[in-house]
């Protein structure tokens, strides 16, 4: 033991060994730790090497997801023979959690895309996404059929469908909605208000009538609170943020919107509104609106009023709400708000296509997955109407499993009723979709690649004039502004190059 | 006994014959072995996190695709860096990044200095714990709580500042519409977060310098004031120049919390807030290009790199012995 040799063997040996723990526990450090679903799947039994892995966001962390998944994989099995991993990711993080896994060419097999979230078209072209198009014709072919060809066009990237859609509400259905406390004070009468301007009488009554943070018109610093393209007939050119044709042409160019005069006299309109103080003093904060909302703080908002709105607005704030769509009907890029793609890294794509038939046909296993297990997480309240409830003892704040985005999984009109003054919503919904006029550019896919750097610099460029459109800017000085800064940065050159790709998709179609 | 333990458990490797081959070299791992222990897990997350991802820099310079992978993606030039430079955007952003970040060298150095000074002759009592901790506190509350704060002082309706104007005639300003002040907020924000923690490592310097200078000097009759000029403040310039290199060196990167949670993104006051880091953000955030992202790091890092290599070439010019290199 005296050995001079043995001594210093054993530092060296000691130096190694917490050399590799220490690296070993560094490394697993940065490994992500597992989603609470899967260590479920391991404790209840589904095999992990015959489920589909699926990712998707969600606004909470619910107990049951396991239970959930436990369900579902078993009906799977029998149906198509493969289970399901239920990886729910919070929404705030969501996007970034999937560009990375995306990045890192993780293997997984089903997520949610959209042109909001997880970027399609950057999916797309990244190369993260599988081309499903002939095999969805194939194996999921009521689905194919079920929703209709438009909106497939506008999941089309150079003639190729690389995800599924989720059948909800499609169009704009632009409008102002409001706390029906306000309406009813101020005796707001929607026959009446037949285009936004002859809100202005209900808007000077409430500056007039309420205290100084309840805003006529509700607007946050991001741009929330200013009129829709739709409203005045612009579509917007995906993925340039500044680009805009007339929906009612058919064969419409795009230009820049400064040199869309609609948009100009909207802005002039909206500028006045600011002036005569419906927008208060300042924006709120985008952080604060929710919060804004939830205590009534604004009188009238502008957004999307889908059947069924005032039921979703009430089940957010507990208040009463009443709201009118002002908007011709277009479809524009809608159906790309909610699809589910296949990554290229999957080895079950067949698989994964036969899913998607199954959740947008089967209405048990979609309903389980947006609400749950019947009896433990819903009850039925009218089953003939296909209105659900929550069981006695369990409110939607304590529910273990409801993750109240039914649109995220899969055809909504599937989905049960959580209000029974939510029901014929679905169907309306539909004839919506149905009847609604095309954009002239709906499944036309702008590529980026030739203008980026351009895009980039105009990009940080409009997002300066964001609340342009709430009317916080001295009009005169700052179109101009933008208009010259945003022509300096190469504007031209991208209109250039949208309205040549534009040609050519529509010689190709 | 101990031989044959020694034989069998330990293979004679390599690096064994190495290290019985340099004597010196096993001397100084004998000395200096728990010190590099206590270094080793600083320098495997140096490694990690600094060392092998610079092989990635060769995304800056491709059209990359997750598909394709870092290696197989297209070569593109320096296409990825064209959309940094050539705007009124570039200008702005660079002077931005520059002045504020030469104003919070600036100001803080004086600001920690100052307050050890003060630290120092408080020490040792309850008081100085009390302000020390109070003072350290800001420092581990996040740029997004420290966003709310300056929110509450400073919005327009219920805001703090306002309400205290108000008292005094003065209307209420809408101070997110203010482009002006926002360089001094940003400084006072800046000093109020870190000075706690800054302020720190000086304190631990004057607490080393030996009492015996200050001695010597109180008998020369020297008094407070020239204590601190000719005794405090030189010990502490060698620390001040490594420091300030250091800043230098990441003068071309912001503090991203501070820029976009403090002035909660504000449009309007990007004239005088917006900095490469914010405006690189804005940029691609909806683009989401790896590729010119990288480029926009690969940028400020040879910038960084540049500038550290000219200051420490001109404090050598000064005075060779407080060079860094």
């Amino acid at each position: 033991m005296s050995d001079p040799k043995m001594a210093r063997i054993s530092r060296r040996n000691f130096l190694k060994w917490t050399g590799t723990a220490l690296a070993a526990s560094g490394l697993a450090a940065c490994a992500p730790a597992a989603p609470q679903a899967q260590q479920g799947a391991a404790t209840t039994g589904a095999a992990a090497t015959d489920a589909l892995v699926y990712y998707y966001g969600t606004r909470a962390n619910f107990k049951d997801v396991a239970v959930v998944q436990e369900a579902v994989s078993k009906f799977l099995m029998d149906k198509i023979g493969v289970g399901i991993q239920l990886n729910p990711l919070d929404w705030s993080t969501y996007s970034d959690k999937m560009q990375l896994k995306n990045a890192a060419s993780e293997k997984y097999d089903m997520a949610f895309t959209a042109n909001w979230t997880n970027d399609y078209y950057n999916n797309v072209k990244n190369g993260t996404l599988l081309d499903i198009t002939d095999s969805l014709q194939k194996l999921a072919p009521t689905l194919w059929k079920d929703v209709n060809p438009g909106a497939w066009d506008s999941a089309r990237v150079q003639k190729k469908v690389y995800a599924a859609i989720n059948q909800q509400t499609w169009t704009a259905n632009f409008g102002p909605r409001c706390p029906k406390q306000y309406a009813d004070k101020y005796g707001l009468d929607w026959d009446k208000i037949n285009k936004l301007e002859d809100m202005e009488p209900f808007w000077e009554a409430v500056k007039n009538g309420e205290p100084a943070d309840v805003k006529a018109i509700g607007c946050d610093d991001k741009g929330s609170g200013a009129i829709w393209g739709v409203y005045y007939k612009a579509g917007v050119i995906g993925g340039s943020s500044f680009g805009v044709i007339n929906l009612d042409d058919k064969d419409a160019k795009a230009m820049p919107d400064w040199e869309f005069q609609p948009w100009v006299d909207t802005l002039k309109m909206v500028k006045k509104w600011n002036d005569a103080g419906y927008y208060g003093k300042e924006p709120w904060p985008a952080a604060d609106f929710a919060a804004k909302e939830r205590s009534a703080k604004y009188a009238s908002h502008f957004h999307n009023n889908k059947p069924g709105v005032e039921a979703e607005m009430k089940s957010i704030t507990s208040f009463d709400w009443t709201a009118k769509i002002l908007a011709k009907n277009y479809l524009e890029n809608g159906p790309a708000a909610t699809m589910t793609g296949v990554n290229k890294q999957t080895t079950n794509a067949d698989a994964c296509i036969k899913y998607f038939e199954q959740v947008n046909t089967d209405k048990d296993l979609y309903n389980m997955l947006c609400y749950g297990i019947e009896n433990k997480h819903w009850v039925w309240k009218d089953k003939e109407k296909g209105v659900i409830g929550l069981p006695d003892g369990v409110t939607a704040e304590n529910s273990p499993y409801n993750p109240n985005s039914d649109w995220m999984f899969g055809n909504q009109f599937n989905a049960y009723y959580t209000d029974p003054s939510k029901v014929g919503a679905w169907e309306a919904t539909r004839k919506l979709n149905e009847e609604a006029t095309p954009s002239p550019v709906v499944g036309f896919v702008f590529d980026q690649t030739p203008v980026k750097t351009e895009l980039a610099q105009i990009q940080a460029i409009s997002e300066e004039y964001k609340t342009l459109g709430t009317g916080f800017f001295d009009l005169d000085q700052a179109l101009p502004e933008y208009t010259k800064r945003a022509k300096d940065s190469g504007a031209d050159k991208v209109i250039e190059e949208i309205n040549k790709q534009l040609d050519s998709w529509r010689a190709s179609k | 006994m101990a031989t044959a333990v020694n034989t069998s458990t330990v293979r004679p490797s390599k690096a064994t014959d190495r290290l019985q081959r340099h004597p010196r070299l096993q001397r100084w791992i004998r000395n200096n072995g728990a010190p590099l222990m206590m270094c080793l897990p600083a320098i495997l997350l140096l490694f990690v996190f600094a060392y092998l991802p610079m092989f990635g820099v060769i995304i800056a310079f491709k059209e990359y695709r997750f598909d394709a992978g870092i290696l197989g993606s297209e070569w593109i030039g320096l296409t990825n860096f064209k959309f940094l430079f050539g705007t009124d955007i570039a200008w702005r952003i660079t002077r931005n990044t520059l002045l504020l970040n030469f104003l919070f060298i600036i100001t803080g150095t004086v600001m920690n200095i100052l307050v050890a000074l003060l630290m120092n002759e408080v020490q040792g009592t309850l008081r100085a714990r009390f302000y020390q901790s109070a003072m350290f506190l800001p420092y581990f509350i996040s740029w997004v709580v420290v966003g709310y704060f300056v929110y509450a002082f400073l919005n327009v309706d219920q805001g703090i500042l306002n309400q205290f104007l108000a008292r005094f005639g003065i209307d209420a300003i809408a101070w997110y519409r203010k482009p002006d002040y926002w360089p001094t907020i940003l400084v006072i924000t800046s000093l109020w977060k870190g000075v706690g923690y800054g302020s720190l490592l000086y304190l631990a310097i004057m607490l080393g310098i030996s009492p015996e200078y200050y001695e010597a000097a109180k008998i020369d009759g020297a008094t407070k004031i020239q204590q601190i000029l000719y005794i405090t403040l030189p010990h502490l310039i060698p620390v001040v120049i490594i420091l300030t290199m250091f800043s230098i060196a990441g003068i071309f990167r912001s503090d991203f919390g501070l820029f976009f949670n403090v002035t909660r993104n504000q449009p309007t006051l990007y004239p005088t807030t917006d900095v490469i880091d914010t405006f690189v953000y804005r940029a691609l955030r909806q683009m989401n290009d790896l590729g010119m992202s990288a480029a926009a790091g690969v940028y400020q890092s040879v910038v960084g790199f540049v500038l550290v290599l000219v200051a420490n070439w001109i404090v050598r010019r000064i005075d060779p012995d407080r060079a860094l290199f």
